[in-house]
């Protein structure tokens, strides 16, 4: 990443908007005039700040890692064919809406034309990391509750999984997931109320394996 | 004989359990209710084990979803410059895309005023044949009704307020007050009633007997211009004679609207195309 650019562009905050932003979002709102401008490192050096957390974002709402890096890429090729309706605020959010779009486009997509289920979740990738004095028995219940979990999260309603994977696992509050999905605040809410009460009768089952 | 419903330890699920609102413990688990629904949902807590052990197990599977590991992503997403060279907007897109820029944003006011104008141009460039048609409406319109009552299969060429010169039926004044909005078809004829007295074809215009015979062939209108120096009739003429070169005025409301609504156009296609 090069010298960041002090000038202001009409479309962006003000001076004294943009000191109150913290050091990332200044750097993303900068990065993004950049790409406006044209710059495609600058528009790569955002994807490499959120590539990581927009695959977590999607692989969570479409297991099947394949189609989620192709879900992502789709999305990153939307947001820079967009870059111009950018209207200011948290890049990582905006992507993150884009994101979550495309992913329910592909489940709607799956709904319309069924082909199989998604796979068991048993990539290695799911796995915890290990240190080399863990225990035995621990690392295999950990992993057995994170493929379970993973499993019953695959179970959910679609609205019901984005609510709970922005919330619970990308941390983002109420607002901003209300702002994402377009719907209100109480939606939000009752959907990822409605959700761990459908996680914990999927998990109905394996609950010992969270209750120790 | 039906057994006892089992709870998630399996032990024999308390029967109050079942009227119990599940979704308030929920909310009690995730701390956002407010403080009376809070009390509710801790006193079903204190006083129901089965509600006990799903705020405890929703605790847990809160905090394994927030202890998820992240999956690994499996390539990277940067693009390429041919990527980007794909993408890039081209042609109209890229007009489209400086159209949803936001210091451009007005661009959907903008056209909305172009309509407008658009609109009203065209109303004020038709007003004088409105007027006009209006009026001769008025003047004859008592004549004409008995004719009109007569008239048989003509009745819906003339109308209730026809006018006519001998008897013959006129267009009516909504076919002319329509006229200016159909420019470039037969319809300008229609509109200066005055100077345009239509007869129906195989009728003498100047005859004594000019209503025409019920006939189950369809007629034609078919105009016959008469002078007038009226002032209005002048301005009608401007605009809507047959022949002559269509009012300035009425060629810039055109030019507006149509303007007006390709910006439209052009907005809405952005809004769509960029919904993230």
């Amino acid at each position: 990443m090069g010298d960041l650019p002090t000038t202001e562009t009409p479309d962006g905050p003000q001076p004294e908007e943009r000191a109150q932003l913290d050091g990332p979002q200044r750097r993303d709102l900068i990065l993004v005039e950049r790409a406006q401008g044209g710059d495609l490192a600058a528009f790569n050096d955002l994807v490499s700040c959120y590539q990581d957390q927009l695959f977590g974002l999607v692989a969570r709402m479409v297991p099947d890692h394949d189609q989620a890096s192709d879900v992502v890429q789709e999305a990153l090729f939307s947001a820079y064919r967009n870059l111009a309706s950018f209207r200011g605020g948290s890049v990582k959010s905006w992507l993150s809406r884009i994101a979550i779009n495309a992913a329910m486009d592909l489940q709607r997509a799956r709904k319309r034309r069924p082909v199989q289920p998604y796979p068991e979740l048993e990539d290695e990738s799911w796995q915890p990391p290990a240190g080399e004095e863990a225990d035995p028995e621990r690392q295999v219940v950990t992993a057995e509750r994170v493929r379970v979990l993973s499993s019953a999260l695959a179970a959910i309603g679609d609205d019901q999984r984005a609510a709970i994977v922005l919330y619970d696992v990308q941390g983002f509050d109420y607002t901003e997931i209300a702002e994402m999905t377009g719907v209100s605040l109480g939606t939000v809410k009752s959907r990822i109320h409605r959700g761990r009460l459908a996680l914990r009768r999927g998990l109905e089952d394996h609950m010992e394996l969270f209750r120790g | 004989m039906s057994m006892p419903a089992l709870n998630d330890n399996h032990g024999p699920m308390n029967p109050e359990h079942a009227g119990h609102d599940e979704t308030s413990i929920a909310g009690l688990a995730a701390a956002d209710l407010d403080d009376r629904e809070t009390a509710a949902a801790r006193s079903l807590v204190a006083s129901c084990p089965d509600c006990a052990q799903l705020h405890a197990d929703l605790v847990a599977i809160m905090a394994a979803t927030a202890a998820l590991p992240a999956p690994r992503r499996t390539r990277d997403f940067q693009l390429t410059e041919a990527d980007a060279a794909r993408l890039r907007p081209s042609g109209w897109r890229r007009l489209v895309a400086g159209l949803a820029r936001p210091r451009v944003a007005l661009g959907r006011p903008l056209a909305g005023g172009l309509v407008a104008l658009g609109i009203a141009g065209l109303i004020v460039s038709a007003s004088p044949a409105i007027f006009q048609s209006a009026g001769s409406a008025e003047t004859s319109g008592a004549a004409a009704a008995p004719i009109s009552d007569q008239a048989g299969p003509q009745a819906g060429f003339s109308g209730a307020g026809s006018a006519t010169d001998g008897g013959v039926p006129a267009p009516s004044a909504a076919a002319s007050a329509a006229a200016p909005f159909l420019a470039g078809s037969s319809a300008p004829a229609a509109s200066t009633v005055p100077e345009t007295t239509p007869v129906y074809a195989g009728v003498a215009s100047a005859g004594p007997n000019p209503i025409p015979a019920a006939s189950s062939a369809p007629v034609a209108i078919v105009p016959a211009p008469i002078a007038s120096d009226s002032s209005a009739t002048k301005s009608a003429s401007l605009v809507n004679a047959p022949g002559a070169a269509p009012s300035p005025l009425l060629i810039g409301s055109l030019v507006l609207l149509v303007a007006g609504l390709v910006l439209l156009g052009l907005t809405w296609a952005r809004g769509r195309s960029t919904r993230p």
